[in-house]
């Protein structure tokens, strides 16, 4: 397994470097925060308790400055190590390794493909057959495995499906629309997904989009807004998350809300700052290298891809 | 009250649930990528033994049971109470019918046995894994047929019922399993 995390790693440079890419050093220790509602950071403090920073969840603030600064880099990449307090499971480690990359010029589908054409290389790599690509909207998800509208669905329609499906949850007070819609995804539709196969799931509702573009499309007669967001599965295992970024400083800005805007920390100024000096036309994907080792090699525990996971630090 | 949050559960944990105490069994941590966490749990209520499955949403929290497991000596019974002793403490707990339940046709003065308290009071009560009892009534012997391995019922001093060799004779100590309810062997007095 050490050998195979090695050959991987090696084959997602040498794959990303052919295309001309650079690859970035991204910091892991910064000042603080990022913009994902749902994922806590591992927090730093000096020996006598002074607050110093945080570790990152991912390198996409600072990547993004960089862009900023050099709009004419066709690509760059990070790979390496990502922090994210509390996730920790049979798929989740609370470290984990990351490869970022973001590709300038790149609409959604082109971000897919790359994505793809990535994990492709890597099944070749270890020699696995080449399978089958299925692409289906998040509405057409919902829809199929349980009969309903999830960009219009209130929460006693989802709290009612997810009881028909056999979730007893514990306490329902605080769960919003979009908790619900992750608990349906993740316990219902996900495991529904062909083992042998690449499941690319688009058409996130527009609440889901956090740093993605917003744009219009047709579910069931009707005009919903999504966000231009896709997530790769491959089986069961959810492998890379994609945005075609948005550029828009001010739109970025609203999203955070006047409060968290107030409250913001250096890393987030310094960002949004970069963000008006204008971000190229770009996408941006997340593939959790881990989570395609264990896909790859048939593991479904991060434990037997990690030299040393959380449990044996 | 002390509480255990989500990020604290592990099997063995011991929580309230529904106003029972029960035990963690299995924690499966769930979250999309960018989505909110989850964990879905499995537990068994201590008291009816049910398993459950219940999912929390990442930070709510339970409150912590007080429940501790302890060897503990049987010391006598009138029928409608089991009385226990800790050997070190010497500390007697009473329990209940509803707490000793099956467990009662193995229980024998001064066995040591498995007792969990909730609040300071059993609600399960576990006999040793391996006990030796008298037989107190069972059919005639068929002397010298060792071979054929047919059984007959046995009815122990302590009221269970095992499935016994025919060559067993009322009188003699038998060592059986108490988890599977099956004769061993004889035991030489």
């Amino acid at each position: 397994m050490l050998i195979r995390r090695a050959q991987l790693k090696r084959l997602l440079r040498a794959e990303l470097d052919a295309r001309g890419w650079l690859e970035i050093d991204a910091p892991a220790l910064i000042a603080s925060g990022d913009f994902e509602p749902n994922i806590a950071l591992f927090r730093a403090h000096l020996a006598n308790g002074t607050p110093a920073g945080a570790l990152h969840s991912s390198p996409e603030l600072m990547i993004k400055r960089l862009l900023c600064a050099y709009p004419d880099l066709p690509g760059t990449y990070y790979l390496g190590p990502v922090f994210r307090a509390g996730e920790a499971g049979a798929r989740h480690n609370p470290e984990f390794t990351m490869l970022e990359w973001y590709e300038t010029g790149a609409d959604l589908q082109a971000a897919i493909a790359t994505a793809l054409a990535l994990i492709e290389s890597a099944r070749r790599q270890a020699r696995l057959p080449v399978v089958p690509v299925r692409h289906r909207g998040y509405g057409t998800l919902f829809r199929e495995q349980l009969d309903l509208d999830p960009y219009h669905a209130d929460t006693s329609v989802l709290d009612r499906a997810a009881s028909d499906h056999g979730i007893d949850m514990a306490a329902t007070q605080g769960m919003s629309r979009d908790d619900w819609l992750d608990l349906l995804m993740s316990t219902v539709i996900e495991p529904t997904f062909p083992t042998d196969t690449l499941t690319v799931v688009t058409g996130y509702p527009a609440s889901q989009a956090a740093m993605a573009r917003l744009a219009e499309t047709r579910f069931e007669g009707h005009n919903v807004r999504v966000a231009e967001r896709f997530e790769v599965y491959g089986g069961r295992l959810e492998m890379a998350n994609g945005y075609h970024e948005l550029t828009d400083a001010a739109e970025q800005s609203r999203r955070l809300g006047g409060q968290s805007l107030a409250t913001a920390d250096a890393t987030q100024r310094h960002f949004l700052d970069a963000l008006g000096h204008g971000l190229p036309d770009c996408s941006g994907v997340a593939l959790g290298v881990d989570r395609l080792l264990m896909w790859l090699s048939g593991e479904s525990d991060i434990d037997a891809v990690l030299p040393f996971s959380a449990r044996r630090v | 009250m002390a509480t255990h949050s989500t990020n604290e559960f592990r099997s063995g944990l011991k929580v309230m649930l529904d106003g029972d105490p029960a035990t963690i069994i299995e924690n499966e941590f769930v979250k999309p990528g960018k989505g909110q966490a989850f964990s879905r749990v499995k537990l068994k209520n201590l008291k009816t033994g049910k398993t459950i499955e219940r999912t929390f949403k990442s930070g709510d929290s339970l409150e912590a049971a007080d429940v501790h497991e302890l060897e503990m000596q049987y010391l006598f019974s009138d029928g409608e109470e089991w009385h226990f002793m800790d050997p070190e403490t010497f500390e007697q707990v009473v329990a209940t019918q509803e707490a000793v339940g099956d467990s009662a046709q193995w229980l024998k003065e001064q066995d040591m046995c498995h007792i969990t308290l909730f609040n300071g009071n059993p609600i399960q009560v576990l006999p040793p894994n391996h006990v030796e009892l008298k037989v107190v009534e069972t059919d005639p012997g068929l002397r010298g047929d060792t071979a054929t391995g047919g059984t007959k019922p046995a009815k122990l001093e302590t009221g269970a019922v095992v499935k016994v060799p025919l060559f067993i004779e009322e009188g003699e100590v038998l060592r059986c399993d108490t988890r599977t309810g099956e004769y061993l062997s004889r035991v030489k007095t």
